[in-house]
């Protein structure tokens, strides 16, 4: 048999990765060619795809380190590998593992970019994927870990929170120091889960529990997750105001990962809002009045429209 | 189409995964085309591999089904998609996961298969999904509901 180009195009046509092939001597680098794997990656048929630069599979989450890592190599005509945030023809987000190398012609002129694209992982999915392989000689320790804690964010569950939130409650109690609890909920998340799928948005959500979570770092402070999407936080000896800006700051440092979020109504980038409940223990009361008080602020929070904390002033 | 002879070649020569060409018309299914990566993966230069029976990248005594698996999948000639572990020319070995895919000329003729290898060391393989921790039943269950909880759910799935 032989190779003609209708055989080697056959070859490239069945590779289970997605390749893509770019004029570097058009304007703009437009596709010039891509296979049926790129199809079942992104779902753009071949023919959506010839014809355009590959920037718009990124649509507009322009903030990636690799896409400065790709025009710098690019830029120098060398070959490049980068992991890249796509979104694919339903809107739903992928990672793009890309490989891209130029090709020249006999007369060393570079005519083409060549790209390879796979399914990859972010590196917090890896991380976590390794972390929860289960150990052949789980240790009681394990065990008790996986019965605590939250296998997506790692903090605690809303069970065990609770058991140890009665147990800090009599401990003030006894000693009359406050105790502040915190209520984080994200803005808009029913709404973010459907445009990026759960995957996603258990991935943004982590991400924001490791946020929250690094604020409460005093032995005494306990974090857990109560909801779907909601973090909770107790901490000691704190005074109302301090408590107040507390939250604010952490909303900010949300803010700050700038978790792009198309349908927020507040925000272009996914925000919490925080409500805030603080007080010193009184004998008749209840660590539940708390609980409930910490909601109320929630609430509250929610109704003036989100993106904000609010705090309780004292139980009634 | 915009693309010629010399470009496609070069594509498939940069190509980070291993592709064989083997010609069908013939008894033992000899290699015509190994692309530079191929070379990589198994330690063999493409002109060693070309006009010899691809069978030689198959470990044969271990696992006699692997051997088995990929005549199948040469002869076939349909698509398909399987696990083996490949024998490098210095004799190790390494798991290996195998497409292949029926090349046909113009007149809809299987000349030959085309395979792409991909090497997965550490990649999980689906089919054998580990077996459950008695031990963690406890942690893998809902307190509330006695199902199990979401995230093993998925895991499970």
């Amino acid at each position: 048999m032989t190779l003609d180009p209708y055989t080697l195009k056959t070859m490239l046509d069945a590779a289970p990765e997605g390749v893509v092939a770019c004029d570097a001597r058009e304007k703009d680098w437009p596709a010039v060619y891509a296979n049926g794997a790129m199809h079942q990656l992104t779902g753009y048929m071949p023919a959506e795809i010839v014809g355009r630069n590959l920037r718009f599979l990124h649509a507009d989450d322009h903030q990636q380190q690799g896409l400065d890592r790709i025009r710098a190599a690019l830029g120098a005509g060398k070959p490049c590998q980068a992991l890249l945030r796509n979104y694919r023809k339903d809107g739903t987000l992928f990672w793009n593992d890309i490989r891209i190398v130029p090709i020249r012609d006999a007369n060393d002129t570079l005519t083409h970019f060549v790209s390879f694209h796979r399914e990859g992982y972010s590196k917090l999915q890896v991380e976590a994927s390794q972390a929860e392989q289960p150990d052949p000689l789980l240790s009681t320790q394990t065990m008790l870990a996986y019965v605590r804690e939250d296998k997506l964010t790692g903090l605690l569950r809303r069970s065990y929170f609770e058991d140890m939130l009665k147990r800090d409650w009599g401990v003030a109690q006894r000693e009359s120091k406050p105790l502040t609890l915190f209520v984080f909920d994200l803005d808009f998340f029913p709404q973010y889960r459907e445009v990026f799928g759960r995957a996603g948005a258990d991935q943004s959500f982590r991400r924001i529990a490791r946020v929250v979570h690094g604020c409460f770092r005093r032995a005494s402070d306990l974090c857990g997750r109560m909801e779907d999407e909601q973090v909770i936080a107790l901490t000691k000896g704190m005074e109302d105001g301090g408590a107040l800006a507390f939250a604010e700051a952490i909303l900010g440092r949300i803010r700050d990962l700038a978790i792009h979020h198309p349908r927020s109504t507040v925000s272009r980038y996914l925000t919490a809002s925080a409500g805030v409940a603080t007080t010193v223990p009184a004998h008749s009361a209840s660590p539940e009045r708390l609980l409930a008080a910490a909601m109320e602020s929630l609430r509250l929070a929610k109704e003036r429209g989100r993106n904000r904390a609010v705090l309780v002033e004292s139980l009634k | 189409m915009l693309l010629n002879d010399q470009l496609l070649r070069s594509v498939l020569a940069t190509d980070p995964e291993g592709i064989l060409v083997c010609d069908t018309s013939l008894d033992d299914k000899p290699v015509v085309y190994a692309n530079p990566a191929m070379e990589r993966l198994t330690g063999y230069a493409a002109s060693e591999l070309v006009g010899r029976s691809p069978s030689i990248l198959v470990q044969q005594t271990a696992e006699p089904t692997s051997g088995d698996a990929l005549r199948r999948a040469l002869s076939v000639g349909d698509e398909c998609q399987l696990r083996l572990r490949s024998v490098r020319r210095d004799g190790t070995s390494w798991p290996c996961e195998l497409k292949c895919a029926p090349l046909k000329d113009a007149a809809d003729q299987v000349q030959g298969v085309v395979s792409y290898w991909r090497d997965v060391t550490g990649v999980p393989d689906a089919a054998q999904s580990a077996e459950s921790d008695a031990a963690l039943a406890t942690a893998m269950l809902d307190p509330l509901t006695g199902l199990l909880r979401r995230t093993y759910f998925e895991e499970k799935l």
